[in-house]
């Protein structure tokens, strides 16, 4: 195998179930496409062929991955295969005794979502009454031992909150704050003008993650994530397409992020079908976009090219209609206009589309 | 390599050794002890500004805890 194409982690996407109805939801717009979900008896496999291929960090998220009732045999098969296992959730539906069943079966951090700070603002964006719940979430998540990451997605209505984000998740005695700005594909693409921050606004709160970040060293670490929209040149997505990330989606495309299955006209296979190190080599699909060879100009003579990888290639497929574009979130993008354009309109208030089953566009009905 | 969320760091074989003897019980002092019998060709003050330095920065990240 070409050892610059190693996963690191694997992304096991066990549902696209969730109770919440988040706005700005990671998952595909046509979800309910994909609902027959992999058996307990497949995922064990993929995580064993995923240690293999050298993967060393699991990542069990969803949807919801807690409304997977076989969670326990796959922390469990995690843990004999050495695997540092995240369980990336929302917190419901949990009870504190599944989750000290967690900790004794070797499950190795949790990442809480929390929406915003006050219960009624976190809850609008979840679409569930939800606060209050989580709050007990981490309180458990702390005193099994564990430690605690809190997710915050930041955007237009709660970017003013970093601070008492800040201050939540101190409160909390998290080990690590996430305040991931918004990525603009899937349903918060839908969302994106109603979501959508000004730059000021950003680089206030920018300001204060940063100074907490100071503070709290040693304490608690504060990521702050930036938009693509507001950057110079894209972030290198998923460290590259199909390089050091597999991610395998509840009915069990290995895919090379959260969304590459919207692209028309790329085939992904189903894991299961052959040996997952032979999909993980496969130059379609997963290695559709490896290496620069497809780059188009101005990506092909840009000094960037192998530091972004010419951004994502979801995000030029949504915003251009052409996934082998450049990532027009990039200021060499000769589509930059759109992104231009996108943060032009930020500021129009929209009602939030909730995630949830959509009509398919084609239907006649 | 030491893993935690989202990350991995590769450690160098030193630092690994170091990292393996942050038990909880053992002192500074003792993890110096263990090193200088592994890394005979240095002194021992020499090995201890290094075992301070760099689980002062372990510990800025998070991924050490404890005093020094």
């Amino acid at each position: 195998m070409n050892p610059a194409y190693r996963p690191y982690t694997l992304i096991a996407e066990l549902t696209y179930k969730c109770p919440l109805r988040c706005v700005y939801c990671s998952n595909p717009v046509d979800y309910t496409r994909h609902d027959q979900e992999l058996d307990t008896a497949t995922w064990l496999r993929v995580f064993e062929e995923a240690e293999e291929l050298g993967v060393v960090q699991l990542n069990l998220t969803g949807g919801e991955p807690l409304v997977r009732n076989d969670l326990e045999q796959l922390i469990a098969k995690a843990r004999s295969l050495d695997l540092y296992t995240n369980l990336i959730t929302s917190g419901i539906p949990l009870t504190q005794e599944r989750l000290a069943r967690f900790r004794e079966l070797g499950l190795d951090n949790v990442q809480l979502s929390v929406q915003d700070v006050k219960p009624a603002d976190s809850d609008r964006i979840a679409g569930l009454k939800s606060f209050e719940r989580k709050m007990q979430v981490a309180r458990w998540v702390k005193s099994l031992g564990f430690p605690l990451t809190i997710n915050t997605v930041l955007h237009r209505d709660n970017l003013d909150h970093v601070a008492d984000v800040i201050a939540m998740a101190e409160e909390l005695s998290a080990d690590r704050l996430e305040l991931a700005n918004t990525q603009y594909l899937g349903w918060a693409l839908l969302n994106r003008k109603a979501l959508l921050p000004s730059r000021e606004q950003l680089d206030r709160a920018r300001e204060v993650a940063l100074a907490a970040r100071e503070r709290l060293k040693g304490k608690m670490e504060v990521l702050f994530v930036v938009p693509d929209y507001y950057r110079e040149f894209p972030p290198a997505c998923m460290d590259g397409w199909g390089r050091r990330f597999l991610l395998v989606s509840p009915d069990g495309l290995a895919l090379p992020c959260h969304v590459a299955h919207e692209i028309p006209g790329l085939t992904f296979e189903k894991v299961g079908t052959r040996p997952l190190a032979e999909i993980w080599a496969s130059p379609d699909g997963l290695g559709h976009f490896r290496g620069n060879s497809w780059m188009p100009e101005p990506c092909q003579s840009c000094e960037r090219r192998d530091i972004d990888f010419g951004g994502c290639r979801c995000q030029a497929y949504f915003l251009t209609g052409d996934a082998a574009a450049t990532d027009p979130v990039c200021t060499k993008s000769p589509k930059h206009a759109l992104v231009e354009a996108a943060r032009g309109e930020q500021g129009v208030a929209e009602p939030f589309v909730y995630r949830g089953p959509r009509v398919a566009a084609s239907s006649t009905a | 390599m030491l893993l935690y969320p989202e990350k991995g760091l590769v450690l160098n074989p030193t630092a690994a050794d170091i990292v393996t003897f942050c038990t909880g019980e053992n002192t500074v002092s003792v993890i110096v002890d263990r090193l200088a019998e592994k890394y005979s060709s240095q002194t021992r003050e020499a090995l201890e500004r290094q075992v301070i330095e760099f689980l002062g920065v372990m510990a800025d990240r998070g991924l050490v805890q404890g005093d020094v």
